[in-house]
């Protein structure tokens, strides 16, 4: 007993020195440059774009060190959520607009005001609907990186393979209905329809529900985020018409049937149309066949679609916030949006970037300014507190109804309460 | 019905049921290997056999800017410590459950086991608030030091075993003169064997598999675990609809666990031979 009491004793003795050495070293950085940890979501080619970025930040300013930390987009908001609540957030990172009102009432946000305040001139070359998301009545919390406009991606060659004219930028949901319904074909003559017009997101309202909406004069949520809308007539009309597209048309895949092409049915080529964002390019590049971008239809209620931004905040705890501000400042001057203009995945909020060559012909050979024009009849994704919560109520409940087991109406309804009781609850 | 019929039966509906049993756990993944190999446009075909079969997922595997030898390290060095930790204090702490008497053993015993019932998302923050404050995070020791704090999971597998291990074996050793270290060390952890290799097993694997812990402690890409590694790709793949490279890439990620089973696999065998005890 003595003896293994002893070899414990041994191991933690061990163990503590290992741990001694470790915060001597941690100590004898104090004379080194300012570090600052900038933690985003995003994959492997957004890396190499970001650590372009803060070489070019860094060499700028010498004595601020970014160690940038990239993780998917569910393993981000598992880290952050430890972090923060371990007191020891990151000083900058990535915030996803409509989440952070979220994040900001829970007062884990620093308030940018005074940084802004001794900048003067600093936000005035910013599209303004996309600072709109950050605006609080106390000032700034965050300030938005780059922003997406969903569109509509078309297969040009599935197109001119079935001789259907290209889609222009001045039509309706009714030219998408009847493009789409020519553009479903069985290919493979096994009687099962393998090629399909349109494809939205049934989960998601971003990229193709929430435009349809808002084009047939509906909306989402009423103005102080008090009550849910979906289930207004004029809403109704629209997810009727998607409705129909998919069930009567069959010329949107139900969710059953998209899962069976694994993903993403437009870059697999089984699909002729699908509403996106820019975030898509990349990898629609990669694609074997030519594609090209046009504006989202119009409704009874004109032209509409969605705006996002991905912006940056800064930790209320962060022991560098100067260093922070100077990073946020950086990406969005002309370089650093230069730079995140040529990685592709968005669009740059800073305006003389977007209307830059850096932006619009970039590789790709599709029409970018699609993406820029959109802004004119873009809505603003909704930013509330307890929007997460709120629309994956809302996903999960259609789900049923994209399933094809659920009628439309009830479920509507049943939705509808019980996103409102979420509303109430985030209050 | 004679006796042998009837035997031959009750074996027939027992293999049946195996035999469905089996082929529901190996389908995914001779599906997952056979993927690997598959062209792109062959991901969804319902055939086992790759036609055209390509090693072009697994280039492109390691093409990624990812130091697939490093993460590939990372792991290894964080399972076997974590595997090493976990046996020692385990099998230490199970011996005494089970051999020596002392008061409150019996308590001791229940509390360990109630921490079973504590699911680890609780213990995470508070966990990673004392690493924090040893200056720990940002390194991987935070994910194989906790192992040499013992487990109940563990000590309650080995204590369990070591139950089985008749007690004439301590008398005769104590006889002999042998402290309660060496009855340890020389009896009980080679008799042991099966167990042993039971645990090391479910610790390599769930060390292995673990994504939460090293995505929370660790820096992140490039000097992180092959989980989070694979993790990083995942979206990428997946809306590109890659999975042919994603399935290349958990091959290759399990291929250890499949080594570490066969290796000691042969202790499950090796360890029942010895224990064998004349009355």
């Amino acid at each position: 007993m003595k003896k293994t009491l002893f070899s414990l004793a041994m191991v933690a003795i061990l163990l503590l020195s290992a741990c001694g050495g470790k915060t001597t070293g941690n100590n004898a950085t104090n004379n080194s440059p300012v570090q600052i940890t900038y933690m985003e979501w995003g994959d492997p080619a957004e890396l190499s774009v970001w650590k372009a970025i803060v070489a070019d930040f860094e060499a700028a300013n010498p004595n601020i060190k970014v160690n940038v930390d990239v993780s998917d987009w569910d393993s981000y908001w598992t880290k952050l959520k430890t972090l923060l609540a371990a007191n020891t957030p990151p000083d900058v990172f990535a915030m996803d607009a409509p989440l952070y009102l979220d994040y900001q009432s829970r007062g884990v946000l620093l308030n940018l005001q005074p940084y802004i305040d001794s900048n003067p001139g600093m936000l005035d070359g910013l599209f303004p609907n996309t600072l709109t998301a950050y605006q609080t009545p106390d000032g700034y919390f965050g300030l938005p990186r780059d922003f997406q406009t969903i569109v509509v991606f078309y297969n040009k060659d599935m197109f001119d393979k079935a001789g259907v004219p290209y889609p222009k930028s001045n039509w309706t949901y009714d030219d998408l209905r009847a493009t789409a319904l020519a553009l479903t074909k069985d290919t493979s003559g096994d009687g099962k329809i393998d090629q399909f017009g349109y494809v939205i997101d049934p989960w998601d309202f971003e990229p193709g529900m929430s435009e349809i909406i808002w084009a047939s004069g509906g909306d989402l949520i009423n103005a102080d985020h008090t009550k849910t809308l979906i289930g207004e007539p004029n809403a109704r009309t629209a997810f009727q018409f998607l409705h129909d597209m998919m069930f009567v048309d069959h010329s949107i895949p139900d969710p059953n049937t998209s899962s069976q092409y694994g993903g993403d049915l437009f870059l697999s080529g089984n699909a002729a149309m699908i509403a996106m964002g820019h975030w898509a390019v990349p990898s629609y590049s990669e694609a074997s066949f030519k594609w090209d971008v046009v504006q989202m239809p119009s409704g009874p209620a004109g032209q509409a679609t969605s705006v996002n931004s991905a912006g940056f905040v800064v930790g209320k705890d962060s022991k560098n916030p100067d260093a922070a501000f100077a990073f946020i400042k950086f990406v969005l001057s002309t370089a650093g949006q230069t730079r995140l203009a040529e990685m592709g995945f968005a669009c740059p909020v800073l305006r003389s970037v977007a209307e830059s060559d850096a932006f619009l012909k970039q590789g790709t050979s599709i029409n970018q300014q699609i993406f820029i024009d959109s802004l004119a009849f873009a809505h603003m994704k909704p930013v509330f507190k307890g929007y997460d919560e709120w629309s994956s109520t809302i996903g999960d409940g259609l789900t049923p109804m994209w399933n094809g087991e659920a009628e439309l109406n009830p479920t509507l309804d049943q939705i509808v309460t019980q996103a409102d009781v979420v509303l109430a609850n985030n209050k | 019905m004679t006796k042998t019929t009837q035997k031959i039966l009750l074996d027939l509906v027992t293999y049946a049921f195996l035999t469905a049993g089996a082929v529901m756990m190996l389908a995914p993944f001779l599906w997952m290997v056979a993927t690997s190999f598959k062209i792109p446009a062959d991901q969804f075909t319902h055939t086992l056999i790759p036609n055209p079969a390509t090693l072009d997922n697994f280039r492109k595997l390691f093409s990624f800017d990812l130091n697939f030898p490093r993460l590939f390290m990372n792991s290894a060095i964080i399972s076997l410590l974590t595997v090493i930790g976990q046996l020692l204090t385990c099998a230490m702490a199970a011996f005494c459950f089970a051999v020596v008497k002392f008061r409150g053993r019996n308590l001791l015993f229940t509390l360990l086991l109630v921490t079973l019932m504590i699911p680890e998302q609780v213990t995470l923050i508070p966990n990673f608030i004392i690493f924090k404050w040893l200056h720990l995070v940002g390194t991987s020791v935070p994910l194989w030091l906790p192992a040499f704090w013992g487990g109940a999971f563990g000590t309650f597998l080995l204590r369990q075993y070591f139950l089985t291990i008749p007690r004439e074996l301590v008398d005769a050793a104590r006889v002999d003169g042998a402290s309660l270290w060496q009855t340890f060390w020389r009896i009980y952890l080679p008799l042991g064997k099966p167990a042993l290799a039971a645990l090391a097993i479910f610790t390599f694997q769930g060390a292995w598999n673990d994504l939460l812990h090293p995505l929370v402690y660790m820096p992140t890409v490039p000097n992180t675990t092959l989980t989070v590694g694979l993790a990083f790709f995942q979206t990428q793949l997946t809306m590109g609809g890659r999975f042919t490279v994603l399935m290349a890439g958990a091959l290759i990620s399990i291929l250890p666990l499949i080594l570490v089973f066969f290796f000691a696999q042969k202790q499950f065998i090796e360890g029942i031979s010895l224990s064998g005890l004349k009355r």
